[in-house]
């Protein structure tokens, strides 16, 4: 039953190891900052691996520039896993490739910075930032089908990340390439490495772009949707290897999900997004357990999962504003069950409402499943 | 809903919905988009253009007595300037008129690419239908030879077609008919296989009246933008490939004036007087501009998807 | 693949078989005997009938169809009618002579076009790409003939670069390997540009960008490789139409290779050397259109045989 309760089949150990790893990093005192321009979270006193401080990224629009990215600020801890879940188009992407500088010719980086162990990427030169790309900071890609590019061997794609950011020989290029395969569990790497990437199933073939992502050894991993376009018993398989690899390397990782089952499988901290900002931050078992944000509460009640005994899964009424039409009050309020006058006149600010947890919310209601 | 709604809502869907689209959009609609694009309007005022000098060009070549005007040689006039007084675009190295040379060209060239295009469709459009129709053996052999001669190159052909002939327009006629056939033989074919199911769903409904009736009935307001596009394409094809015929001596035979022709001797004259060659040349180059970008013009209205190559 | 090769292969020599017998047969029927061609001939005091029994034209047209391939095929091709040279030795030459204005060309075409054509989608709607559309609209509306009048007007008349026409020095190569190139270079100008613009915008090259390649290695790498199977699928096509194009060419710029010889010698009715030169040339079509369809599946490894799952 338990299994079949959840979708990703998680290994009793693959659970115990994780709750094991996030007591030590929680150990710190945590400091909440707010601010008028927006909210600043920093997650413990050690100083984190990368701070993500009022970011806005905002694409050019015909009339005015509009915010995909509004205001964003989280920290991700040394050999943290942390989660981003939002509806697709909420800027959870977006805030990935801008962490990446790798958002679209239409978009730009507006406002904030990103400093990455002490270095602000944002203001880093093109070259200095292709040199931390796919060496200190990698980034997987939901499609395995056609993140890979067809025309090459999977080891010519790997060993090419390896001469761009380390002057090895080629034979010694292709054994770290063998090796990496060979630790994500591909059986005989050696000879794959001559294989294109059509000759992979979906499953291997994530597990050939994050061999791509980690050959490098980065201190910092994004995942975007990685284990989406897979199927079930395969995204459990990813999914634990991100968290074996957090706990072998040390490992940190920003997990971009719309799923919160994943999230709740392998993340440390959690951030929601909708409409471009944070609405509600914290631990993962305070979330799950006593989510405040009424969105928060409408993404749990409509997870499969959690409403075993219900007939109908809970969906949230209306869709999201357009980034053209952004309310002037709460962007949720339109959806909102716990709407009150205040919402819709005034823009909630996120504030910690117990510690290490914060949420953007004038009106938050216990939560009842 | 279950596969037996779909099994019943299918075969009512009137065929006519589905197979043509010409019923359901009017003609200021269909011309819309190619007034819209300004590149198709320009070629077909350059081709209406052309249209009516071909029409000149044709009735001083065969109304008794007019043919003087281009084949009238004034010894004493030769090699004339463009703007000369009484010879706007000059006169050649005979002291013929330039202007009613290169008409008379014009004239010769796009006959030639109507006549090669109506000859092409007759025999695409039957030996397509066959094929679409009959299936089987007979579709297998013609869509063989289909393969072989679409895209054959048509200077070869013309050459070994003018070595079994002789030089002259009807080898280049019969040549450029010999390739362009197949494309035309192409899209029937598919088109008739496309509604051939269709109709027989609406023969057995119509009470015996025979299917190619039928297809024949649906085949032809389907076929004629795509015709248009396609003749269009192929008369500036033709245009070209009778212009370099006659270019290397392979074409229309003097005295049937021909612009390839005009350029080939106009070659002799590059140093002192460039125009002789190079005024019939830019006549086939306009001529061919207006065909193709008048067939791109039709080809957005009628058939987005229809391939040149 | 080795099956698709095979199938292939037994259709290419159905097809040469048929296209073989159909120009055999069709030189019989050009006007004028070809025994009276010879007898006529200055250098031989030789009857009619003796002609036609040393030629073996009294024998049935099959028999005598398969003594011709049989003698074709054994290198054994006899001597032109006109010169009275060994037909061997003339394709020998001229073949050289085609090869190399041919191999000027594809490479022209091919060479310039891929770097330019991806220089021009990386700078989409910048001056450059646009300056490069421009020369492959012109270089696509220009019959070949008009363009090397152009060009003589330009590089032998004006500036006196380069040779009207010849074979003599390296000179004399360029002209003709620039109008010959000219169409298939706008050509692929237009889908290496419209095939890199599309690979740009594909899921992999932000892979690449997040792996942290160079622009360069992103764009003279992995979308350069991936940019190739239009072009490689159109390379047989592309032979195709050198091929014709080859006749009004070196024609145009006696350019002594085997168009040149063909379309002289339709003109002087120099059969046998005709009759050889069109059944090759043929040959050679055919050919390219297989190689074509073969290169259209090697191209493209999602396509090759044997994906794994």
């Amino acid at each position: 039953m338990a299994r079949g309760f959840w979708p990703f089949g998680p290994s009793a150990t693959t659970r115990d190891r994780r709750y094991g790893a996030t007591a030590t990093t929680r150990n710190g005192r945590h400091v909440l900052v707010l601010d008028c321009g927006g909210d600043v979270m920093t997650a413990s006193g050690a100083a984190p691996l990368l701070e993500v401080r009022d970011l806005v990224t905002s694409i050019k629009g015909r009339k005015q520039d509009l915010h995909a990215v509004d205001h964003v600020s989280f920290d991700v801890g040394k050999g943290e896993i942390f989660g981003v879940v939002g509806e697709s188009g909420c800027g959870k992407s977006m805030t990935a490739l801008s962490i990446l500088r790798l958002i679209p010719a239409n978009a730009a980086i507006t406002n904030g910075s990103i400093q990455f162990s002490g270095t602000d990427l944002t203001r880093l030169s093109n070259g200095e930032m292709r040199k931390i790309r796919g060496n200190r900071i990698s980034m997987v890609f939901q499609e395995p089908m056609t993140a890979l590019d067809p025309s090459f061997t999977v080891g010519t794609q790997i060993t090419e990340v390896i001469h761009a950011h380390s002057k090895v020989s080629k034979d010694e290029a292709r054994e770290r390439a063998a090796r990496m395969l060979d630790r994500l569990g591909i059986t005989n790497a050696a000879s794959r490495l001559d294989s294109y990437p059509h000759q992979f199933s979906g499953g291997m073939r994530q597990r050939v772009m994050m061999a791509l992502a980690l050959v490098m050894n980065p201190e910092l991993l994004i995942a975007d949707e990685p284990t989406t376009a897979l199927d079930v018993t395969i995204q459990a398989q990813i999914l634990d290897l991100i968290a074996e690899l957090r706990r072998d390397m040390g490992l940190s990782v920003l997990l971009i999900t719309h799923n919160l089952g994943v999230v709740h499988e392998v993340a440390d901290r959690v951030a929601v997004m909708y409409a471009g900002e944070i609405v509600e931050i914290g631990p993962v078992q305070q979330i799950f357990s006593n989510p405040q944000h009424p969105y928060t509460q409408g993404l749990l009640r409509s997870m499969p999962y959690l409403t075993e005994r219900q007939d109908r899964l809970y969906v949230i009424p209306g869709r999201v504003p357009e980034l053209r039409a952004m309310p002037t009050g709460c962007r949720f309020a339109a959806r909102c069950r716990n709407r009150i006058d205040i919402c819709t006149q005034q823009h909630p600010l996120l504030e910690e409402n117990e510690p290490r947890h914060a949420l953007r919310c004038f009106n938050p209601m216990p939560y009842v499943d | 809903m279950s596969a037996g709604d779909l099994a019943t809502i299918n075969p009512q869907l009137p065929p006519e919905a589905t197979v043509t689209t010409a019923p359901s959009r009017t003609w200021g609609d269909r011309l819309a988009p190619f007034l819209a694009n300004k590149l198709a309007v320009i070629g077909a005022i350059l081709t209406s253009f052309f249209l009516i000098v071909a029409c000149i060009g044709a009735a001083i070549m065969y109304v008794p007595g007019w043919n003087d005007l281009y084949i009238d040689q004034r010894l004493r006039e030769t090699l004339l300037r463009p703007l000369s007084p009484g010879f706007p675009l000059g006169t050649d190295q005979f002291g013929r008129d330039m202007m009613w040379r290169i008409a008379a060209g014009t004239a010769v060239s796009l006959f030639t690419g109507v006549a090669v295009t109506v000859i092409s469709m007759f025999f695409g459009m039957i030996l397509g239908a066959i094929a679409g129709y009959k299936g089987g053996i007979i579709d297998r052999l013609i869509s063989a030879i289909i393969d072989l001669v679409w895209g054959f190159p048509v200077i070869l052909v013309a050459v070994i077609l003018v070595g079994m002939l002789k030089p002259g327009l009807t080898a280049v006629i019969l040549a450029v008919s010999l390739v362009n056939w197949a494309g035309f033989a192409r899209i029937v074919r598919a088109q008739v296989i496309s509604l051939k199911e269709r109709a027989f769903v609406e023969a057995a409904r119509a009470l015996g009246v025979p299917s190619w009736k039928i297809i024949l009935r649906h085949l032809i307001p389907n076929m004629l933008g795509t015709s248009l596009v396609m003749a269009s394409y192929y008369i500036a094809v033709t245009v070209i490939a009778e212009a370099g015929l006659a270019f290397i001596g392979l074409g229309a035979q003097p005295p049937t004036p021909s612009l390839g022709q005009m350029i080939s001797e106009g070659r002799n004259f590059l140093y002192a007087n460039p125009w002789v060659a190079i005024l019939p040349g830019a006549t086939i180059a306009l001529i061919v501009l207006g065909l193709n970008t008048l067939g791109d013009g039709l080809r957005d209205i009628f058939d987005p998807h229809l391939r040149r190559w | 693949m080795a099956r698709t090769i095979a199938y292939r292969g037994f259709y290419a020599v159905l097809l040469l078989v048929a296209s073989s017998f159909i120009v055999f047969y069709g030189m019989r029927l050009a006007p004028g005997d070809v025994a009276d061609v010879i007898a006529s001939h200055p250098t031989g005091q030789l009857t009619v009938e003796r002609v036609r029994e040393d030629l073996g034209l009294n024998n049935p047209l099959l028999v005598q169809y398969a003594h011709y391939m049989g003698d074709l095929l054994t290198g054994d091709l006899g001597i032109s009618l006109i010169t009275g040279e060994p037909i061997a030795e003339i394709l020998r030459t001229s073949s050289i002579y085609t090869l190399k204005l041919a191999a000027l060309a594809a490479l022209l075409s091919i060479g310039l076009a891929i770097p330019l054509g991806i220089l021009a989608a990386a700078k989409r709607n910048s001056l450059f790409d646009q300056a490069t559309m421009l020369v492959a609209v012109i270089g696509m509306g220009i019959p070949n003939f008009f363009l090397a009048v152009l060009l003589i007007q330009l590089f032998t008349v004006r500036l006196g670069w380069l040779p009207v026409a010849g074979y003599e020095t390296p000179k004399h190569i360029i002209m003709p390997a620039l109008v010959l190139a000219a169409e298939a270079l706008a050509i692929n100008l237009r889908v290496v540009r419209s095939s890199a613009l599309e690979e740009l915008s594909r899921d992999y090259v932000r892979t690449l960008k997040a792996k942290g390649m160079t622009n360069s290695r992103i764009l003279w790498v992995h979308v350069l490789r991936n940019s190739l199977p239009p072009v490689i699928a159109l390379a047989g096509i592309m032979m195709r139409t050198l091929l014709g194009y080859t006749l009004i060419v070196e024609t145009i710029f006696r350019w002594p290779g085997l168009g040149y010889q063909l379309v002289n010698a339709v003109l002087k009715r120099d059969y046998t050397l005709a009759q050889t030169l069109a059944i090759l040339l043929t040959a050679a079509v055919i050919l390219f259109n297989t190689i074509a369809d073969l290169l259209q599946q090697w191209a493209d490894p999602r396509t090759r045989g044997g994906s794994g799952h």
